[in-house]
């Protein structure tokens, strides 16, 4: 009877389509999609070609080091080539800045050389880099110019444009490094919505165990009432039913840590006994969440599935999901609801291995998980010892 | 005869609603008892109560002389049903089904596999083992519920309205099916609404209404109830006068005469040639008609006389 119901509950659950699809495909497919979303905000912080708008006036012209150095700089021959220049009067160049046709612009007049930018990206940096760079030198040629070195100079070292384009070059690798760091910052929280994934994967295990219990309960579908007349000892079921869940969790969550390491290079630390053993309780909670909610005596299987998509998607969105943003400030605002959260429970165990080199607050996590799981199955086991009911 | 089933002032009630009054019956081996009321007289109530899934007020329930409870394992393997509603798995195929319900009785998988053979002949589903029941028509569906209630070959059966939204074509295999299923030694619990059905396939009848017995017995028994014997119906081609209905009226055994606009109905209480008295006094009186028949009464006349309401809507 054990394997029999074993056999045919998994058979059942896996042919539901629906159910495979969000308890299995999903967090499959959202990594995939998270993983698109994050390569895409990786190569946009690679140097392009800087669309520069350079304001054609006298004074620009009059201004031999800028000028040259910006005409070097533009050079499509040059394998460093930073700039690609347009000339224009002013109002043309606003007009393309608002269009975003560039990314800034130059304009000299008298006594300075201003620039003129929307946005303040890593584009705006280097034009400033640049100026900057060339302006210094100027200074510098003027001051020995003071000292009446003008002539050595002039003859010998000026303009000395592969010193600038060295020097920035040097800033400009600085800067990618600055660069670099932060979305190496970024990489960290990108990891907690990976994390959050596996949040999901498991305790999206309620869809499949909620499903088999309703099967073996009288009051909560026409086949448990079926189901319930025969000689089987409750426990049996449920057991069955149990093993059929947990061996399908086993399967997705296996196939999504393999997924998110190799595929997706997610970073899970070094102590993958850990991530496992979070994993697996991750899965009990799961199943153990399902239960509760096929057992109780809901009116609906809508309310059912409402009850657990609030509890697993709304969980994930708070444990950062969506943005660590939300994390921080539910942990930092509302801090009972993540404490309270399963869904933030896994996550945050997660985070902690990769993150801290001390177990305590993986430890807090795992233990508030398994502390949440039994309240779970003592609900649980209260409406599974009913067996006869005032209305079905 | 043996009883199987002892029902003792079962009374079960939702809320203020009393579903099911004092009921008392007893099933005896091998019958075909038909549960006859129309919808909501309690029947589906009854029987869930019966199983033990639901709570009841008050009352005892024994099988095979054994209280009955969710517990009672013995008495449960020796039980099928088929619920009024169709109770199957959407992703399982026909024989899937009937293999999943059938093993959670029958260990033995040789003998399962049989016993699933057998119920697939029984309903006549071979031609559509493989198909899934979102593939199977109405009738068909039914079939597969009943199937899946019964391949374990039980000793006592309940029938919630098995052919409840069938046509006829079907109708008439399930109710071959069930009589099958007696003559290989089941007791059977049939509940309907359906007057013809019960006359058709059941052994004793229970007309309950509102949660109560009215009435009970075999059909002739329940037909003597009413002081019905045959109705006869007239219809005419001329006005009848006076004289002639006094003269109808005042024929052996016509309890009742009802005009209409070109016929008459007689009822009469009881007698053996009625109709040929009938047609000879016709006859003789040379009164021209057009048709002239007679019929005998049935269950929904019985109800009609005990609860002054049609057993259908
Ligand atoms: N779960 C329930 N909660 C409240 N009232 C109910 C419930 N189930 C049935 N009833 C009421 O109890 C009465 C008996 O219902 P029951 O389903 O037993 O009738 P039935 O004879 O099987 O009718 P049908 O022919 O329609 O199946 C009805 O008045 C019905 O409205
Ligand atoms: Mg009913």
């Amino acid at each position: 009877m054990f394997f029999h119901n074993f056999k045919y509950t998994l058979k059942v659950l896996l042919k539901n389509k629906v159910l495979v699809f969000w308890a299995i495909l999903w967090p499959l497919i959202l990594g995939t999609l998270f993983y698109m979303a994050f390569s895409n905000m990786a190569s946009s912080e690679k140097l392009d070609i800087i669309n520069l708008g350079i304001v054609d006036n006298e004074y620009y012209n009059k201004n031999e080091y800028l000028k040259t150095a910006i005409d070097n700089l533009s050079n499509s021959e040059n394998e460093n080539q930073l700039f690609k220049t347009t000339y224009e009067d002013q109002e043309k160049l606003n007009e393309m800045l608002n269009s975003k046709k560039i990314d800034g612009y130059i304009y000299v007049d008298i006594n300075e050389i201003k620039i003129i930018v929307k946005e303040s990206n890593i584009n705006q940096t280097i034009i400033k880099y640049v100026v900057d760079e060339i302006e210094e030198y100027q200074n510098l040629i003027s001051d020995l110019v003071s000292y009446k070195v003008k002539d050595v100079l002039l003859n010998n070292e000026i303009p000395n444009y592969d010193q600038i384009i060295n020097n920035i070059v040097i800033k400009i690798n600085q800067e990618k490094n600055y660069f670099n760091n932060l979305s190496e910052k970024n990489m960290d929280y990108m990891m907690i919505e990976y994390y959050t994934l596996l949040a999901m994967a498991c305790l999206y295990g309620a869809l499949l165990s909620s499903e088999a219990i309703k099967n073996y309960l009288g009051n909560a579908s026409r086949k448990g009432s079926r189901v319930n007349l025969a000689p089987i000892k409750r426990t049996t079921l449920i057991m069955s039913g149990f093993l059929a869940t947990f061996i399908i969790q086993l399967a997705t969550i296996t196939s999504l840590l393999l997924y998110t390491i190799f595929m997706l290079k997610v970073d899970y630390g070094n102590q993958i006994h850990f991530v496992i053993l979070l994993s697996l309780v991750g899965s009990i909670a799961g199943i153990s969440l399902g239960f509760l909610v096929g057992s109780a005596p809901f009116k609906s299987d809508s309310t059912r599935n409402g009850i657990m998509n609030v509890i697993v998607m709304l969980g994930c969105f708070f444990a950062g999901m969506m943005g660590v943003k939300m994390k921080y400030v539910i942990d930092t605002n509302l801090p009972l609801i993540n404490k309270l959260n399963p869904s933030n429970m896994i996550t945050d165990g997660f985070y902690s291995l990769y993150y801290y080199d001390n177990l305590s607050r993986y430890y807090f996590n795992l233990l508030s998980l398994l502390f949440l799981t039994i309240i779970f199955i003592i609900i649980s086991v209260y409406y599974l010892r009913r067996k006869k009911y005032d209305s079905i | 005869m043996k009883k199987i089933i002892e029902i003792k002032n079962l009374t079960k009630k939702y809320k203020q609603l009393t579903a099911i009054d004092n009921l008392s019956f007893d099933v005896y081996e091998n019958e075909i008892l038909g549960l006859l009321g129309p919808n909501g007289s309690g029947k589906s109530t009854t029987i869930n109560s019966i199983l033990s899934l639901l709570n009841y007020d008050s009352g005892s329930i024994k099988i095979f002389n054994k209280e009955m409870s969710p517990e009672a394992y013995d008495i449960k393997s020796k039980i099928g049903v088929v619920f009024q509603d169709v109770a199957v798995f959407e992703e399982l195929t026909v024989i899937e089904n009937i293999d999943y319900f059938c093993g959670l009785y029958i260990n033995d998988k040789k003998i399962r596999k049989e016993y699933v053979k057998d119920a697939i002949d029984l309903v006549g589903l071979n031609e559509f083992i493989k198909f899934y029941p979102k593939q199977l028509s109405g009738g068909l569906l039914r079939r597969l519920n009943i199937a899946c209630g019964i391949a374990h070959k039980p000793k006592v059966i309940f029938l919630d309205e098995p052919t409840v939204a069938v046509d006829p074509q079907s109708r008439n295999s399930i109710l071959e099916g069930i009589k099958k299923l007696r003559e290989n030694g089941a007791t059977i619990i049939y509940t309907t609404h359906y007057m013809e059905e019960v006359e058709i396939i059941c052994d004793r009848i229970i007309i309950i209404d509102k949660g109560k017995i009215i009435a009970k017995g075999n059909k002739e028994e329940l037909k003597k109830l009413v002081n019905i014997e045959e109705k006869i119906t007239i219809e005419l081609l001329e006005k009848l006068s006076n004289v002639q209905k006094e003269k109808i009226i005042k024929l052996n055994h016509v309890v009742e005469f009802v005009e209409a606009e070109k016929s008459i109905v007689l009822t009469y209480s009881s007698g053996r040639k009625n109709l040929s008295d009938l047609i000879e006094f016709m006859n003789n009186s040379k009164i021209k008609y057009s048709r002239i028949y007679s019929e005998l009464p049935t269950l929904n006349d019985v109800f009609l006389e005990l609860t002054g309401k049609e057993l259908r809507d």
